[in-house]
């Protein structure tokens, strides 16, 4: 009966109700908007970062990530990768990463190389995804160079180039190499510094004999990260550093979490705004009503059954929003996933972050169930204390208001 | 024991004056009286009624319900007591517009906790009772005052109380539905045992009642 009271109280002013309603809707509509789209940003950076070649984890000798030097490297990788590997991985892969300088016959330019397991490289990496033109390097005369690289080194498909950098001695040493294909990812630092070789080049550079500096992992799912993590450490002693590629690029990890965690104060805030104005609308439907809570209060009905209806009308009112909401949020996010948002006018600062510049939506439930319970705490917030004025009244007095 | 008996009964209103809206009132009603109180507007009809039926607080003074002292009572006891004790019918907006007849009768005996079932019966035993049977399920809007004000007597009887208290129910009615409305409360008293007080300063209403009261002042210069 409450429940049927306060649905039908809600619809007396249906202009006023469905203002309402259409304010909270909006409200939930953009802040999921905005949720989806910067969760989806932020995944999409977060991939590109592991596809552009950092992995899910990466292993080393101790010290490695600080200071990547040669002689830092593993003994028999091949053993360590049959200890830890795990049906949770796509690809485990060992590496020889070199550090040194690229020629050309005219210019030069520092370099990152990964000495890679070719085959393996292709799908650790969206390098291959990103080439423009020739084609992902097949033997070790090869090298994949980005189009900032090769427009400093002004070079073309082909072209020689010779690859400079300290051996495990100490002493400099070069490899020369054929153009065998040019890639552009979104990333221009990426396209700048680095180039992909095989593993037996760049062991023959760094005088590595069945070593290697990296062994790469890619996981088959994102979530299984923290337990894969883990698992490793256990298996490995503490001669070798055991990486997320959070820990690889921690200032990245720490602005994503950040970012995140402003997006939900953002969104509190937003919906902070509309508890003032809820909260009027819901004294101004009390102020109308007084005689008939006079009357309501007089025939029997307790103080506090009274503000239930109160919150009820108002909770009634955010259930409605949210299913309407719901609907809208559904049909967003399904046009955005086909579709996608195009935020090419961004584009400079979106390549900071390694993003393309289109953007896929994103949202997880722990996300939906969050802002849904924002959604009705703050009509709770709101309604509480119209709902413990009209709870408070002085029947007497109430009555005389006609 | 009488069913409401007042010991110098006294509310004051002060904003800068004082207002002796009810100023040492004694007064005893018995069971299946029939009564009117009658006054010029601002004599105190309204505030001596609300206090017998505990929607307002005594200043001064104790009024005594069915045995009950009930000016000592918490808020939650005394919409407890209301709800079980005392019938209100009011001048006019008496009903919750978005209920149907049936609804707003049945609203008490849902507070009561009754079942659908003895709801359903009671309620409309008592349409019957004040003849709107055949407007049970018609939306407010659709009912004429005076068939607004039989509902709200509907609604004051359904759960059987001691007493009903009416404050000048027939105010907003053309005389011939005022003179109804009080012919339906005489009837209710007379064939069913209803205690009755209203208050009114329609003549053709107090004629119709069996105990005149009348106010000045917040005083009874006749009772
Ligand atoms: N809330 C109030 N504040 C001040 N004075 C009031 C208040 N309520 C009633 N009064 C005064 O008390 C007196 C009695 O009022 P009331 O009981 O409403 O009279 P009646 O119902 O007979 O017209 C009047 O003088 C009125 O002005
Ligand atoms: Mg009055």
């Amino acid at each position: 009966m409450i429940l049927k009271l306060a649905w039908r109280n809600i619809w007396r002013n249906k202009r006023r109700t469905w203002i309402l309603i259409s304010a909270v809707t909006v409200g939930i509509f953009g802040l999921f908007f905005f949720l989806t789209i910067t969760q989806g940003a932020v995944k999409q950076a977060i991939q590109n970062i592991i596809d552009s070649g950092v992995g899910h984890i990466q292993i080393h000798k101790a010290g490695y990530l600080k200071d990547p030097e040669v002689k830092k490297f593993i003994k028999d990788p091949d053993q360590i990768i049959k200890k830890i590997k795990s049906p949770l991985m796509k690809i485990i892969s060992k590496r020889v990463n070199l550090q040194g300088v690229i020629y050309s016959p005219t210019e030069t330019s520092p370099v990152q190389a990964i000495g890679g397991e070719l085959g393996k490289e292709k799908l650790l990496t969206r390098l291959d995804d990103f080439i423009i033109k020739g084609h992902f390097p097949q033997n070790e005369t090869e090298i994949l160079i980005g189009s900032e690289l090769a427009e400093t080194l002004e070079v073309g498909l082909d072209d020689k180039v010779v690859i400079s950098s300290a051996d495990i001695t100490g002493e400099l040493s070069s490899y020369a190499f054929r153009i065998g294909g040019i890639f552009k990812s979104p990333s221009k630092e990426i396209n700048k510094y680095l180039v992909m070789i095989d593993i037996n080049a760049a062991s023959k550079i760094a005088g590595y004999n069945n070593m290697a500096n990296e062994i790469i992992i890619r996981l088959k799912e994102d979530k299984a990260l923290p337990s894969v993590l883990e698992n490793i450490k256990q298996k490995i002693d503490s001669n070798f550093e055991v990486l997320s590629w959070g820990d690889v690029y921690p200032a990245l990890k720490y602005q994503f979490e950040i970012f995140n965690e402003m997006m939900f104060i953002f969104g509190f805030i937003i919906l902070l705004g509309a508890t003032f104005g809820i909260m009027n609308v819901f004294f101004m439907s009390i102020y109308e009503r007084m005689r008939e809570f006079g009357v309501i209060r007089a025939i029997g009905v307790k103080p506090i059954e009274l503000g239930k209806l109160i919150i009820l009308e108002g909770l009634l009112i955010g259930l409605v929003s949210i299913f309407i909401s719901s609907i809208l949020c559904f049909i967003l996010y399904i046009y955005l996933s086909i579709k996608g948002l195009n935020l090419s006018i961004f584009s400079r600062s979106l390549e900071i972050w390694g993003t393309g510049a289109i953007i896929y939506p994103s949202i997880d439930l722990p996300s939906i169930m969050i802002l849904i319970f924002l959604v009705l705490l703050i009509i709770l917030i709101s309604v509480l204390i119209p709902a413990r004025k009209a709870s408070k009244i002085v029947i007497a007095e109430a009555l005389k208001y006609v | 024991m009488a069913l409401i008996e007042t010991f110098e009964l006294c509310k004051y209103y002060e904003n800068g004056t004082i207002v002796k809206a009810i100023d040492g009132i004694n007064l005893k009603i018995e069971k299946r009286e029939f009564t009117s109180i009658v006054g010029p507007s601002g004599s105190g009809k309204t505030t001596l009624l609300n206090l017998l039926g505990g929607i307002d607080r005594p200043t001064k003074g104790k009024v005594i319900l069915d045995g009950i002292e009930i000016s000592s009572l918490s808020e939650r006891r005394l919409s407890e007591l209301r709800l079980r004790k005392i019938g209100f019918v009011f001048q006019s907006f008496n009903l919750i517009p978005v209920l149907t007849a049936f609804e707003n009768v049945e609203f008490v005996l849902i507070l009561r906790g009754f079942s659908k079932k003895e709801r359903r019966e009671k309620v409309m035993k008592v349409l019957k009772d004040v003849g709107l049977e055949k407007l049970a399920d018609r939306p407010l809007t659709k009912l004429s005052g005076g068939e607004q004000q039989r509902v709200a007597v509907a609604r004051a009887i359904v759960g059987e109380p001691k007493i009903v208290l009416a404050d000048e129910p027939t105010a907003n009615l053309d005389s011939e539905n005022a003179i109804a409305l009080v012919e339906l409360m005489k009837k209710l008293n007379e064939e069913k045992g209803i205690t009755f007080i209203l208050s009114t300063h329609d003549n053709r209403v107090v004629e119709r009642t069996k105990r005149i009261i009348k106010l000045v002042d917040g005083k009874i210069i006749q009772s």
